[in-house]
């Protein structure tokens, strides 16, 4: 790329920007960081199924924390034709938890495209979705496990959809967790199969928050979303997960005998 | 079931433990026959492989009888008497479809945690460390086989357990690395390594085409084999100038091809093997490379390294120039056992011919319930020790 001054002047200018809506954005963080943190604390007081919109956790859809102001509303480049300073955005895009993720899949692109489509489907490789039931056109009840044994649940509605190309959803208002994602499929040449891209984001005001609070948890947003898109690609070209779960093995512990 | 367990640096045990079952639909539960102890073993008994846990069951050279089967298995049936490939492999991926089925994407439950290491994952093993699946092995009475529609080879009747054993590992090994030697009629071609792969290994020159096979190893035990069944040509390292040697006996030009049959494990006395060992000791380089570092450098230009000698980490003091500036093609990997194994079976048969009987490489055997010493024989006495069978 040249450098002229001209860019050079320019980056400074932006640089300045950025660091503006840093400062912006601190103050929502911290204001983020002690609803989270309450709602945290608040966490053991919720019953199952009670009352949503507390606290989302780490869910393999790539889910969110949601204040309590109901201010987070998100959309972005996500399967919507915007740019990153959409008005639409009302997050600045480099905040927030975005995870993007691609695999490709040994399989014809009417194959994948379909298993997906069918929301019912994906419970069978996100592992921390119990359910998710058609409601309706395009929208559908999702239940998905929460720390502490708890579930929550939410509504989604895909925005989007062309067939073989796109998927994009997102989730409702009133629910106990918000998303927007996308997933796109593409042809790959010579019988490779079918690249899909999968891209999430979440928590709009908290910023990294989220994935602090998910850590309290023991989970790693970012690494579940992954195991799912692999989970995802192993059900379709090995028909199942592979798995060492249940098998057996001689005592964990050192002081076990011999024969 | 009786199973052997890894409690740590040499130290493996016999206990009881449950039954294997299945626990996915395309699995089947092998009732073991025969089971061998591989020179891979040995790495994870001198704890050069990370990510084992207390308690997992070893072996990944395994043959039997089905007794159990998933319902997504059809084209098996109970009774069948089956070879295990070592390597778990789903038959469906990019990989698989391209028959390169020791880097299968699928059945690898830690991928992930492969994939931190290497980038990339390749396909789980048997018995081989966490990093590798944590699947159970098979120096057990029963084994669980994933994805046991590619990963179960039917054997005729007419091969006995001695005969089929080594095709689960070795005898592939040997074959695949010959074939990544890139083997042209009338080579010399030089192994380092003597153990079951280099035998084979030598073995499987010659079915490439090699005029000469020249076989370095310092037990003469195993240099001996080389020569009586693999009529090798053969040097001990301890004796001669390997580089030297090689030189002269190739006329000025070195071998064609160089296969180093040895991996993470090399021995030396030459100042690089002793540094090597210093360093790994201090943890500041995890593989020794010393047959590696003498394969690259022997190569004549324009040759080729192939490695079947399994590496695990870094290496120190690689020789990346001498094959750069000689032109080198180097190729390596954990074989795709898969691949090769309707062609070897046929060898081992013999269509009319004499076949080709591997079982000359076992030297000793043991039930299942001596296994631990089994290892310790072949860990402290590899003169004698060459190839391990068990009986459960
Ligand atoms: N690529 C694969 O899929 C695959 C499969 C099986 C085994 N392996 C690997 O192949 C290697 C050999 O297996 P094996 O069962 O024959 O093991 P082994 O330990 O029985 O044999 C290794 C031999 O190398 C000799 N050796 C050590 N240092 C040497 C040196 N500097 N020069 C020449 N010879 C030297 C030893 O004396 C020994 O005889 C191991 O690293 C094993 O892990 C790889
Ligand atoms: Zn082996
Ligand atoms: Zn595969």
């Amino acid at each position: 790329m040249p450098v002229s001054t001209q860019s050079v002047e320019s980056f400074f200018e932006s640089m300045k920007a950025s660091q503006r809506t840093l400062t912006a954005n601190l103050n929502d963080t911290e204001k983020w960081l002690s609803i989270a943190a309450g709602a945290y604390l608040g966490v053991k007081g919720l019953s199952r199924g009670g009352p949503s919109g507390l606290l989302a956790t780490g869910l393999a859809a790539g889910l969110l924390y949601r204040g309590l102001t109901g201010h987070c509303y998100l959309y972005d480049q996500l399967g919507i034709d915007t740019t990153e300073k959409s008005s639409l955005t009302v997050i600045p895009a480099q905040q927030g938890v975005h995870v993007k993720k691609s695999v490709t899949i040994a399989k014809p692109i009417e194959e994948v495209f379909r298993f997906w489509d069918d929301v019912e489907n994906l419970p069978r490789f996100m592992t921390h979705i119990i359910s998710v039931t058609t409601t309706g056109e395009s929208r559908s009840h999702w239940i998905a496990e929460a720390p502490l044994g708890l579930q929550v649940e939410w509504d989604a509605e895909v925005f989007n959809r062309v067939p073989n190309e796109l998927i994009a959803w997102q989730s409702l208002p009133g629910g106990a967790v918000q998303s927007v994602g996308s997933i796109r499929f593409a042809e790959q040449p010579n019988g490779r199969g079918t690249s899909v891209t999968l891209n999430m984001k979440y928590n709009p005001t908290g910023g990294k928050v989220t994935d602090a609070i998910a850590g309290l948890f023991g989970r790693d947003l970012a690494s579940e979303i992954d195991g799912d898109l692999r989970n995802f690609k192993r059900l379709l070209e090995a028909g199942e997960l592979p798995t060492v779960d249940g098998q057996t093995h001689g005592p964990r512990s050192s002081l076990s005998r011999m024969l | 079931m009786k199973a052997l367990c890894w409690y740590g640096k040499q130290d493996v045990r016999v206990l009881n433990v449950d039954d294997p079952a299945i626990l996915n639909p395309r699995d089947a539960i092998i009732r073991i026959t025969s089971t061998a102890i591989c020179g891979s073993d040995l790495h994870l008994y001198n704890g050069m492989i990370p990510t084992m846990q207390l308690g997992d069951i070893l072996g990944h050279e395994f043959m039997g009888e089905v007794i159990e089967l998933g319902s997504s298995v059809t084209n098996l049936k109970i009774g069948d008497r089956v070879v295990i490939p070592f390597t778990i492999s789903c038959g469906g991926c990019f990989f698989c479809n391209r028959q390169l089925y020791s880097l299968c994407d699928n059945s690898n439950p830690n991928a992930a945690m492969a994939e931190k290491m290497y980038g990339y994952s390749g396909s789980a093993l048997y018995g081989y460390s966490h990093l590798f699946g944590g699947y159970a092995g098979g120096q057990a009475e029963y084994v669980r086989v994933p994805f046991a529609d590619v990963g179960a080879f039917k054997i005729p009747d007419e091969l006995s357990d001695d005969q089929a054993l080594f095709l689960t590992d070795i005898l592939p090994t040997g074959f695949m690395a010959a074939e990544n030697a890139n083997i042209q009629r009338g080579d010399t071609v030089a192994v380092w390594g003597c153990g079951p792969v280099g035998q084979f290994t030598i073995q499987s020159a010659y079915w490439h085409g090699a005029e000469r096979v020249i076989a370095i190893d310092h037990i003469p035990e195993r240099l001996e084999m080389a020569r009586t069944h693999g009529k090798a040509e053969t040097l001990n390292y301890e004796e001669v100038n390997v580089l030297e040697t090689l030189n002269e006996m190739t006329g000025g030009i070195g071998p064609d091809a160089c296969i180093d049959c040895v991996g993470l494990e090399s021995h030396g006395f030459s100042p690089d093997a002793i540094y090597d060992k210093v360093k790994t000791k201090l943890m500041l380089a995890t593989d020794r490379l010393h047959a590696l570092r003498e394969a690259i450098t022997a190569c004549r230009k324009g040759g080729s390294v192939s490695v079947p000698g399994v590496y695990a980490g870094y290496l120190d003091k690689f020789p990346f120039g001498a094959a750069f500036s000689k032109g080198l093609t180097l190729k390596m990997g954990q074989t795709h056992v898969h691949r090769y194994l309707d062609e070897l079976i046929k060898k081992v048969i013999g269509n009319g011919k004499p076949g080709f009987d591997p079982s000359y490489i076992i030297t000793h055997r043991y039930p299942l319930s001596s296994a631990p010493e089994a290892y310790k024989t072949f860990y402290e006495n590899k003169g004698e020790c060459i190839k391990v069978v068990l009986t459960p």
